[in-house]
């Protein structure tokens, strides 16, 4: 193995550092000026300045890195003590096996574009513009998704002609997209770059059609469709401009095929169709949450009782006329027996049908009941206009809908006037919070965190090295109105363009690996995984190494050591620990986000801590083995610092929780084993918090 | 041809090993037909002396039970491994320590105190303990010496095969028996069992989660399990992730957890500490406070993760006290 120490100019002088027989060292006095080689496949220990400066140096390399100037050079520590460092750091490097690079090879640039709704379109609309190839599927069939269902969108009330039709108008005119209706995803295979999706299509029933719209007139099938009334064979002016069957409530009476000019079949087929890809955008959108939950507030069991969408298609039609409305706000919302989480559109929804039914009726008398008005940005605007309209508010989260003398009476507090009222109205309306379309997450084997795929689509926790191939767009990564759908759309269409500017995209990263010799499928790493990366496949433990972003909490987590973090085994932290902790050392396992930052900037701002605290870099606090504890205890270590993040803000999402449960249950151990209770200490430590780092160690140190 | 000769002993045990033995049934027939048993104490009238006076290595096997708490059983070790070709391990107690081995939370001293003076039922004012000399008029009196520390059988002299459980199975003895008999032994130092922990064959294994997260800890005593259901899934605390498998699962089919007896699983050091960390891992709690609640309602930690396996952790015992 290389041992690579850089002098820093000279600061460091190491005389007689022997690094063993298989070990060779190299000595550079500026590695900033003149970088050494280093190839992928050999492991090294790089000793010389902070990990966090030479990371940026040797990105991708399976190193260890040894922290000689600013833990020991500027804090004036001695030289055995790097030496042990250096040491330590060869004992780990020995059982560890090189991360070999992973290569994502993107061999197809097309791309399935799941939804055809606002954001399906955009995205499909972009990718086109930019040459892309683009399947797009929809699921009904007929483009315009939930928009398309909506008499107007908010906050200005413009039919959905204003907005959805042109975005439709300029897809259409691009020759690269093909359209499949009435078509969902089988099953999909591959990986990044390279995807075999099967698609599944059930036929349109209309085969031709001239649009004369003879089919209609004769359908003797009415359907309710969420407040609107249509026939069973029917059309959404959006696209195709075919007529299409709907199967589900079609008597197949075939009175439609005797007046049809064009061609019509009244079986229902369903086709496969296997079709390839390099990158998948997912753009299915979202649907209400089921408000007949909501028990109290009658829906189903009070006909009238009503969902905003019945509502606003039943204003629209005119088949509603009401003279006094309650619109009840945050329906199942925010409720921890339903969504625990706020839906962020609804608000303005809400605020829309209000103004939708002022604007159509003036004298109607309308209530908004909420227990917040959360109108953000520039929505305040809108939302003084409805209130100058005449809308009477109340703060407050009404108790439950009633029938009394043939009319609603909803029953609620208002916290502005500290009262308890009972309101009468001929209509209720529901506003209710919004789930995602999961289906398909499910067949993408995207798992869910809550109803949203929250932490797959936040960058701001993923790997941005590890290449993706499948993208949310629009209400699928979470609830959004039209403007913001439209710019997650084009968000998602230009991670496809960067990921097809590549031909080969190359990233050495950690992944946990099973040993299948080793793992029981026991499962207790399974609900550890922040990311959802690990699951069960044919009966055995798998991990999806384009989920794992490299915590070790799995490895930490596996009684039997099956799983293992690359560049992190937890039998090279083992050794690296037996070499290093001598009699009376502080052993400080610090996670490299937080904690172990502090140690650099300890060093800077000159706040000194004593030389028997050796320090350890390691990926996360919840990456430390209570065995790991034990071992420092047995090698005479007076005391163990594991230094996380504060509680919420885990790099790796809930780590330092883990950390936090393993060293409680730890210390009782160790108390029956006749230790002090503050032998082994977790503390949250931010990335400056230099002086509670050396107070700590200090305190430790007593 | 000669048959092989073969030992057994008991060092600190129970003596559930030596009814594993019985527990052959017929098959024990077999095993006396294919061996010549030089001694076992629980069983025949054989002497020390018998032992000594055999040359080196003349012993093809000696099954080795119990853990070593006193200097006679450190001796006979040692002297059974000077006579024999191959030391098995045999149970948990000379594998781990066993539940003897739970005895290193304290030293002799306060055993003695408690064994001899404190408990209710003992009457001993003149605070009499055992000694390793006693004069009497007729002469002295002698005692082995009753060490502070429990040890496993390795710790005390080099050991080939380990065969597990509390007690071990019929079924693993006997393919132990006949591995020996045949010359088809694995690499030395194997535990003579699966290397995979429990829940690879445990039926309950099937009913489990696949996201498997649990608020509360509950103990056995607590709760009516239900037969069908993975213990851990309902809270109860099942060492089976951590716990080598192959003992035919007889304490679950009991509908009561496991405890570890068969001790952890290769690669790992220390069952207690890593079978800590897995249970920590999958309390399902984003509270400080909360997880403090869950971690104190753990009682009698030591008991729980090192059942079996104290002497043989990292840390042995409890430390400075000896």
């Amino acid at each position: 193995m290389r041992v690579l120490l850089c002098t820093c100019d000279r600061a460091i002088k190491l005389p007689d550092l022997d690094v063993g027989p298989d070990n060779t060292i190299e000595q550079y006095d500026n590695m900033c000026k003149k970088k050494p080689d280093i190839t992928h496949d050999e492991k090294v220990v790089i000793a010389g300045c902070s990990p966090n400066l030479m990371e940026t140096l040797f990105p991708n390399v399976n190193a260890e890195f040894v922290n000689l100037y600013e833990h020991i050079i500027l804090v004036g520590h001695p030289v055995y003590k790097a030496k042990d460092l250096i040491l330590a750091a060869i004992e780990k490097m020995k059982v560890i096996t090189p991360v070999k690079p992973k290569v994502f090879t993107i061999d197809n640039k097309s791309a399935l574009v799941i939804g055809g709704g606002v954001a399906g379109i955009e995205v499909a609309s972009q990718l086109a513009q930019n040459s892309i190839n683009v399947h797009l599927i929809e699921k009904t069939p007929f483009l315009g998704g939930m928009v398309a269902k909506l008499d107007r969108l908010y906050p200005e009330g413009t039919p959905y002609s204003h907005t959805l039709m042109p975005h439709i108008g300029t897809m259409l005119k691009n020759k690269n997209i093909e359209y499949s209706f009435n078509t969902e995803i089988k099953d999909i295979k591959g990986k990044v770059g390279n995807y075999k999706i099967m698609l599944q299509t059930r036929s349109r029933g209309v085969i031709d059609c001239s649009h004369c719209g003879k089919c209609i007139d004769v359908c003797p099938v009415n359907v309710d469709d969420e407040g609107k009334k249509r026939k069973a064979i029917f059309y959404v002016p959006t696209y195709p401009e075919t007529y299409a069957i709907d199967f589900k409530t079609c008597t197949k009476c075939g009175e439609c095929i005797k007046v049809c000019l064009g061609k019509i079949e009244l079986e229902e087929k369903i086709t496969e169709k296997e079709i390839r890809a390099g990158a998948v955008v997912v753009a299915t959108g979202l649907n209400w949450y089921d408000v007949s939950k909501v028990e109290e507030y009658g829906y189903h069991r009070l006909p009238g009782v009503m969902g905003t969408l019945e509502f606003e298609r039943a204003i629209a039609s005119g088949t509603l006329k009401p003279k006094k409305v309650v619109i009840i706000y945050c329906v199942g919302s925010r409720d921890s027996k339903h969504l625990p989480y706020c839906s962020k559109i609804c608000c303005f929804l809400g605020l829309k049908e209000a103004k939708l039914v002022l604007d159509r009726y003036p004298n109607t008398q309308v209530y908004i009941a909420a227990m917040d008005m959360r109108s953000f940005g520039t929505f305040e605007y809108f939302y003084n206009t409805v209130r100058e309209k005449g809308v009477t508010f109340i703060k407050g989260k009404p108790s439950e809908v009633i029938k009394r003398d043939g009319k609603f009476v909803v029953r609620t507090e208002d916290l502005y006037t500290n009262e308890l009222l009972e309101i009468e109205a001929d209509t209720v309306v529901l506003s209710a919070g919004f789930v995602a379309d999961n289906a398909t997450f499910d067949k993408l084997g995207i798992k869910l965190n809550g109803d949203f795929p929250v932490i797959y689509g936040n960058a701001s926790l993923g790997n941005i090295e590890l290449p993706r191939g499948i993208f949310t767009a629009g209400s699928a990564t979470f609830p959004a109105g039209v403007a913001d759908t439209l710019v997650d759309a084009r968000k998602a269409a230009f991670s496809v363009l960067s990921l097809f500017k590549q031909d080969k995209i190359e990233a050495i990263l950690a992944n946990a690996l099973v040993n299948e010799d080793l793992c029981s499928v026991c499962r207790m790493c399974i609900g550890t995984c922040p990311y959802n990366a690990i699951s069960i496949v044919d009966d055995k433990i798998k991990v999806n190494e384009e989920l794992c972003m490299g915590c070790g909490i799995c490895s930490i987590t596996c009684p039997s050591y099956a799983s293992q973090l690359e560049l992190f085994n937890p039998q090279g932290l083992s050794n690296q620990i037996k070499a290093l902790v001598r009699k009376g050392d502080i052993l400080a396992l610090l996670c490299r986000w937080s904690a172990y930052n502090a140690t650099d900037r300890a060093a800077y701002d000159k706040y000194m801590y004593p030389e028997n605290v050796k320090i350890i870099r390691i990926p996360c606090s919840g990456a430390v083995d209570p065995t790991h504890i034990m071992l420092a205890l047995i090698s005479g270590a007076k005391g163990i610092l594991i230094g996380g993040c504060y509680p919420d803000a885990c790099h790796y999402v809930r780590g330092n929780f883990l950390a936090k449960a393993r060293e409680q249950v730890l210390k009782m151990n160790l108390q029956h084993l006749g230790f002090k209770k503050d032998i082994v200490r977790l503390e949250w430590i931010g990335k400056d918090e230099a002086n509670k780092f050396v107070e700590i160690v200090k305190e430790m140190n007593k | 041809m000669a048959k092989p000769l073969v030992a057994f002993y008991w060092c600190a045990s129970c003596g559930g090993c030596e009814e594993a033995v019985v527990d052959l049934a017929e098959d024990i027939l077999k095993v006396v037909d294919a061996v010549d048993i030089r001694l076992w104490p629980v069983a025949m009238d054989f002497k020390y002396k018998d032992i000594e006076a055999m040359p080196d290595n003349a012993l093809a096997v000696s099954f080795i039970n119990g853990a070593i708490r006193t200097e006679e059983q450190e001796h006979i070790a040692k002297l059974l491994r000077q006579k024999s070709q191959l030391v098995v391990a045999f149970g948990a107690c000379a594998h781990l320590g066993g539940i003897p081995g739970l005895a290193n939370v304290a030293n002799k001293k306060e055993i003695f105190e408690t064994a001899y003076k404190l408990t209710h039922t003992t009457a001993n004012p003149k605070g009499v303990y055992p000694k390793t000399v006693t004069e009497i008029p007729q002469g002295k009196l002698t005692l082995p010496d009753f060490y502070d520390t429990v040890k496993s059988l390795d710790q005390t002299i080099d050991v080939d095969y380990y065969l597990p459980g509390c007690a071990p199975p019929p079924d693993l003895i006997m393919k132990a028996f006949t591995a020996i008999l045949e010359g088809k032994l694995p690499e030395k130092g194997a535990v003579l069992t699966v290397d995979k922990a429990l829940c690879e064959t445990c039926e309950r294994n099937k009913s489990k989660p696949d996201k498997l997260v649990i608020k509360e800890v509950k103990r056995i005593s607590e709760v009516i399990a239900d037969p069908e259901k993975c213990f851990l899934a309902e809270g109860i605390i099942c060492l089976g992730p951590a716990t080598r498998g192959g003992c035919g699962e007889r304490c679950i089919n009991a509908n009561m957890p496991c405890r570890g007896c068969f001790g952890p699983t290769k690669e790992v050091k220390d069952m207690g500490a890593k079978f800590l960390s897995s249970l920590a891992s999958i309390i399902d709690i984003d509270d400080e406070k909360e997880i403090e609640k869950v971690a104190k309602s753990v009682i009698d930690p030591i008991g729980l993760f090192y059942m079996y396996s104290l002497p043989s952790s990292i840390l042995r015992r409890k430390q400075g006290v000896v």
